[in-house]
């Protein structure tokens, strides 16, 4: 249970994470991983994304695209939809709030 | 093409591009997944499958691994991703419909090769339910044991003896089935519909035949088919030929034909299967 908890909890941030980063510009899977690796998040295994984005563009935060990739090939772009960008704020402001929590919990513990 | 044909064409062909350690990795995703994915949107499926695939060939080149991109637990994340796309009751009994109308289809060419025997319709059905079953566990025991055999530490048993027991265990009530069962649902057609059914069944084989892409694995069954299809026409024909197949020199005849048609049948899919 406590398992299922912290891996919810994590799909939670990932989502959150995938819907700023797409915010900023439609990607594909690689190139998804890519900007999650450099915003330094390279241990959290790939595989955890597809699923995901299945999941996303099932709620409608974001849509799939075929289109032709800089590298040639087609792949599939993923977009923010409206519904998407909401979740992102929602996230944030969410985000915030916790990170105000666990930040006065840690400057409390430093104190003592 | 369907989308769901190009997306597999498309995978067959990037495929090729994985190094032998990639490869295996993303097969066992794929075997797991297509085996798990039998009631499923396979548009969805196929989709996606390729998606990960052109991933990890960009990982690949990036001199990063499968297993490295995509994380040790490919089981959980393909259970996941399962779970995320819709069963369909519609392709559950389209399958249905497609598995028995193939399996009536090959029971019954080669019942129509022996005019003098009843056609057991009933029998047919029986089997063609229990062949959907069979497939059923087949699939559910092939996605159970892909990562287990694909473990280092997958023993003999494990790997191969296991699913061979399986196999014959899976096999042995269609032999049972089609020779100790008899239903009172039996037909004997007559010369002229007989001929009329196998050249309609013509008709529809060579329009499947022509339809497929990869024409040579059919090619065996094909053969096989055609010479089971002529002697029946053959038989039924009136005149010399039909009289002489009556005979005990024509019945011989026929059986060297179906034993020498039934020998290239499997000399042409073992030499298929050395090269695939």
């Amino acid at each position: 249970m406590a398992q299922d908890i912290s891996s919810q909890v994590l799909k939670g941030i990932l989502q959150g994470v995938i819907l700023m980063i797409l915010n900023k510009k439609a990607e594909y899977g690689y190139g998804l991983s890519q900007e999650m690796n450099r915003y330094g998040l390279s241990s959290v295994p790939k595989g955890t994304i597809y699923p995901l984005l299945t999941a996303m563009e099932k709620r409608g935060f974001i849509t799939g695209k075929r289109k032709a990739s800089t590298l040639g090939p087609t792949r599939k772009y993923y977009y923010i939809t409206a519904t998407g960008k909401q979740e992102k704020d929602r996230f944030i402001q969410e985000w915030s709030q916790l990170q105000k929590s666990v930040n006065t919990l840690i400057k409390e513990e430093s104190h003592d | 093409m369907t989308k769901e044909q190009t997306f597999v064409a498309e995978n067959n062909q990037l495929r090729q591009k994985l190094t032998s350690e990639n490869e295996e990795f993303y097969s066992n995703l794929l075997l797991y997944v297509r085996t798990r994915s039998f009631i499923q949107d396979q548009e969805d499926i196929e989709s996606k499958l390729l998606e990960i695939l052109q991933d990890l060939l960009d990982a690949q080149s990036d001199n990063v691994s499968a297993e490295q991109y995509f994380g040790r637990n490919a089981k959980q994340v393909a259970d996941e991703l399962l779970t995320q796309f819709p069963r369909s009751l519609t392709k559950f009994f389209k399958d249905i419909l497609f598995i028995l109308g193939i399996y009536l289809f090959f029971i019954a060419l080669p019942s129509m090769a022996s005019p003098h025997s009843a056609l057991d319709i009933g029998t047919g059905i029986l089997n063609g339910f229990y062949l959907v079953l069979a497939i059923f566990l087949i699939f559910r025991f092939l996605s159970n044991t892909i990562y287990e055999a694909a473990s280092k530490k997958a023993t003999n048993w494990q790997k191969n003896i296991k699913p061979t027991l399986l196999g014959i265990l899976l096999i042995v009530p269609i032999f049972l089935i089609q020779f100790f069962i008899t239903t009172p649902f039996q037909i004997t057609i007559g010369n002229r519909l007989g001929i009329t059914i196998i050249v309609f069944w013509f008709v529809i084989g060579t329009i499947l035949f022509v339809k497929q892409q990869d024409k040579k694995t059919w090619l065996p069954l094909v053969f096989f088919l055609l010479i089971l299809g002529v002697l029946g026409i053959a038989q039924r024909l009136p005149g010399t030929i039909g009289s002489f197949l009556t005979t005990t020199t024509g019945q011989t005849t026929e059986l060297i034909i179906v034993l020498t048609a039934s020998a290239f049948f499997l000399l042409g899919n073992f030499i298929l299967a050395k090269k695939n």
